[in-house]
């Protein structure tokens, strides 16, 4: 887990002491706009096998926190068994499809995650990833708009939280593999 | 299962390839898999230099348009191996998601969701949570 006095955080020059928990993080500003414009990222669990089992989820990024939030309804409950089973998780942010972002760079986070077991069925309690996904994804405002889909869709509402914290951030500069990554954040 | 990776690879220009790091953690990069369908394989360069280790991985393909919608998704199961030809994926099974097989594949995901949360709230003896509708519509329109 993410260890204050341990934490370094890393620019394109120096590394240097990274903030204390419960501020910001200091990450490259292009990063952060990865993390709050990319629509989706590539989120992976471990299975019991040991594969890592990728899907595209929507993610919000609460730097405050030092945290990301995502979301799965429990009709889709394998990524929270995994992560609840072995916490380690990365986010891949590689598809830059409508972000808006010129040239951004992949963005690659390793981290530890929680998934409690509490179902949450309100979206006030998370507010802010529920305007962002209908904000993103207007069309999705149609799950459970009308009564009659509204039984159909209710596991949709059904949802289990995940939170990640960043333990390691790779960055590649315009989003190109072909060259190594630049280690921007790391926890010992 | 070669049959669903020829009918959907020409779909999408790359993938990302997920296996694990030498810390064990999960470890993603997306690249250009090239199909060498008599050897049952998916070809892929490195040439970046990651930080994967050989074994159980996956490749994930997926594709949206500019609002998030007209998703389309599939996952394949296999294993990364380390050739003197450089890194090859083997898959072992074709997971369909979103936008894969169809209306019929999209009904089919729906009953299995629906069935998975039957399941996950029987086993846990919890009934139906109700969905506050109305929060959901009034929040709607804040967005």
């Amino acid at each position: 887990m993410m260890n204050e006095s341990n934490a370094m955080v890393r620019g394109s020059d120096e590394p240097h002491e990274g903030v204390p928990l419960g501020s910001t993080f200091d990450l490259p500003p292009e990063v952060e706009q990865v993390f709050t414009e990319f629509r989706t990222c590539e989120f992976s669990t471990l299975a019991r096998d040991g594969t890592p089992i990728t899907w595209p989820l929507i993610t919000l990024w609460q730097p405050e926190e030092q945290r990301f939030v995502l979301t799965t309804s429990i009709g889709l409950p394998n990524k929270a068994f995994n992560a609840r089973r072995d916490g380690r998780v990365s986010l891949l942010f590689s598809d830059q499809t409508a972000s808006g972002l010129q040239d951004p760079p992949a963005v690659l986070v390793q981290g530890d995650a929680e998934v409690p077991e509490e179902i949450h069925t309100s979206p006030n309690d998370l507010g802010e990833y529920w305007k962002r996904t209908w904000r993103i994804q207007p069309a999705g405002k149609t799950y459970g708009s009308n009564v009659l889909t509204r039984s159909p869709m209710d596991w949709y509402y059904m949802r289990l939280y995940i939170y990640v914290r960043p333990r390691r951030i790779l960055v590649w500069n315009d989003g190109d593999f072909a060259k190594p990554p630049m280690e921007v954040y790391h926890v010992d | 299962m070669w049959t669903e990776i020829e009918k959907y690879l020409p779909l999408f220009e790359s993938a990302v390839l997920s296996a694990s790091d030498g810390e064990g953690y999960p470890y993603s990069v997306r690249c250009r898999p090239e199909q060498d369908r008599p050897e049952g394989i998916l070809r892929i360069d490195l040439a970046g230099g990651t930080n994967v280790q050989a074994g159980p991985a996956s490749l994930l393909y997926h594709s949206h348009d500019e609002e998030l919608w007209n998703q389309k998704i599939f996952l394949l199961r296999g294993r990364l191996e380390e050739t003197s030809e450089g890194h090859v994926f083997r898959p072992e099974k074709f997971i369909p998601s979103v936008g894969i097989g169809g209306p019929l594949g999209t009904v089919r995901m729906v009953l299995g969701v629906r069935k998975a949360t039957a399941a996950y709230l029987s086993k846990r003896n919890l009934e139906r949570p109700r969905i506050p509708w109305a929060e959901i519509a009034d929040l709607k329109v804040e967005s």
